[in-house]
């Protein structure tokens, strides 16, 4: 769901914005590339939108980086 | 016969999506802050129309209003309040359907196309609305029935409290049924009818309004026009003039059923006197001047981007001549009925012997064959061109 996370579990420290720069790549290149519409890749950049597994996978494909520099979990476990 | 049907229901499906591929929507319907003005304004109407239905009908309103010669400071103020909360209650209607086509025409990609052109995100936010818009829909029904189900039960049974050899909840329930009397004296069917497509658009409306405001919180990007957007080679150039006439026909379609329905009331009494006059066709007036006023601004957009293309490729064809002579009289037309209306403003009241309306009309009615000829030589252009 696209709504921002109500319990701190469930946030997650996000990375995108940063490696697109890096990639000099812009925004709409990337949604292009995983399949998306512009706006998803907005708001999964602002942290509003968690993406799916499958979705973090082909961004992390896309930025050549793994997916666990891509996000972070706020929480510890 | 079966695959025959199959098929064309396959076709009618694949240019469905065709058309909202090819289309996304453009301009302010792409806008953030306009998404959300109209959620805003279909909310807001939808809340003032449902209240004005909530005002009892008393004998005033029935037509046997009482004189009041010398009103007092508080009564010309109600006066005043009633007058602007019953002008917004007529132009609600309209401007509820207008924000609920607008939207749904701003929301027409996630709303209406198949999973499989959609995003994650899109689905989840699309199935998300959907649900919410129906599980408040249940909860409204629920909360009324429930509401009026515990009404006619303290209606019967006593509750505590007493006065008048009455208790309080009986009491309370037969002021109460003399209220919804009071509502519903004017015109029952009207009343409920009133309500009920209020609880439609309601069920319509909602989920569009739910995933307007919440696909308003980024911008979307304006979609990239074609580096040469006005070809005459084009597919898109050449149903130009087809979109003109397709809108035109609906323009004088409406029209005619207009008359015809009135035409209709006058022959047959005894269909009542509702036919004629009545708010509907007022309405129906309104949003079909409307749509004059937006075919009118389409065509002359689309037509003079046309024409200067038509000049910058030095088209000195009869046909490219005569589009943009009866162009340039279209617009001369549309100047003259915009002067027409500040005429009427200005002078209205000291040449009362011009026929103001007929003036208007004429204008209005000539603007269509001089704008559907140039549309037609412009149809011409696309011929002797394809020919060359």
């Amino acid at each position: 769901m696209g709504r921002q996370p109500k319990q701190d579990k469930d946030q997650l420290d996000n990375f995108v914005e940063l490696f697109r720069i890096k990639r000099d790549m812009s925004r709409q290149e990337l949604a292009d590339i995983v399949g998306v519409h512009y706006q998803t890749m907005s708001y999964i950049e602002r942290g509003e939108y968690a993406p799916s597994l499958a979705l973090a996978l082909r961004l992390a494909e896309a930025l050549e980086c793994k997916v666990e520099q891509l996000f972070k979990s706020k929480a510890k476990i | 016969m079966m695959a025959e049907k199959e098929n064309m229901i396959e076709a009618m499906r694949r240019s469905r999506i065709e058309s909202i591929l090819g289309n996304p929507p453009r301009g302010v319907l792409i806008s953030g802050v306009f998404r959300r003005l109209l959620c805003i304004f279909a909310v807001l109407f939808s809340y003032t129309y449902f209240a004005f239905q909530l005002i009892p009908n008393t004998d005033c309103v029935k037509g046997q209003c009482e004189v009041i010669t010398n009103p007092t400071l508080a009564q010309i103020w109600l006066l005043i309040a009633y007058g602007i909360f019953a002008t917004l209650s007529f132009l609600a209607p309209p401007i509820m359907i207008v924000s609920f086509f607008l939207l749904r025409r701003s929301m027409r990609r996630i709303t209406s196309l198949p999973d499989e052109f959609l995003d994650e995100r899109e689905i989840a936010n699309r199935d998300w609305a959907f649900r919410t818009g129906y599980l408040v829909v249940r909860r409204i029904g629920f909360g009324v029935a429930a509401a009026l189900a515990i009404l006619s039960v303290i209606g019967f049974y006593p509750g505590p409290g007493w006065a008048n050899g009455k208790s309080h909840s009986v009491l309370f329930v037969e002021h109460l049924n003399v209220y919804i009397v009071s509502l519903v004296s004017n015109n029952a069917v009207t009343f409920f009818a009133r309500l009920i497509a209020l609880l439609t658009y309601v069920a319509y409306s909602f989920p569009w309004i739910l995933l307007a405001w919440r696909e308003s919180k980024v911008e979307q990007p304006a979609p990239i026009e074609p580096a040469q957007p006005i070809s005459a080679s084009t597919p898109e150039r050449v149903n130009l003039a087809r979109n003109y006439f397709v809108k035109v026909s609906v323009f004088l379609a409406v029209l005619i059923v207009g008359v015809a329905i009135q035409f209709l009331g006058v022959l047959l009494p005894s269909l009542g006197t509702w036919l004629i006059f009545s708010p509907a066709l007022f309405y129906l007036i309104f949003a079909w001047a409307g749509y004059g006023v937006y075919v009118y601004i389409w065509a002359s957009r689309n037509s003079l981007k046309f024409l200067k293309q038509q000049k910058i490729l030095r088209d000195s064809s009869t046909e490219a001549k005569l589009a943009w002579i009866f162009f340039v009289l279209t617009q001369a037309l549309g100047m003259a009925l915009v002067a027409t209306f500040v005429a009427i403003a200005t002078l209205a009241q000291k040449h009362t012997n011009v026929d103001w309306l007929g003036l208007i009309f004429g204008i209005a009615f000539s603007m269509i064959p001089a704008q559907a000829l140039s549309f037609i030589f412009i149809g011409f252009i696309q011929k002797s061109q394809r020919a060359d």
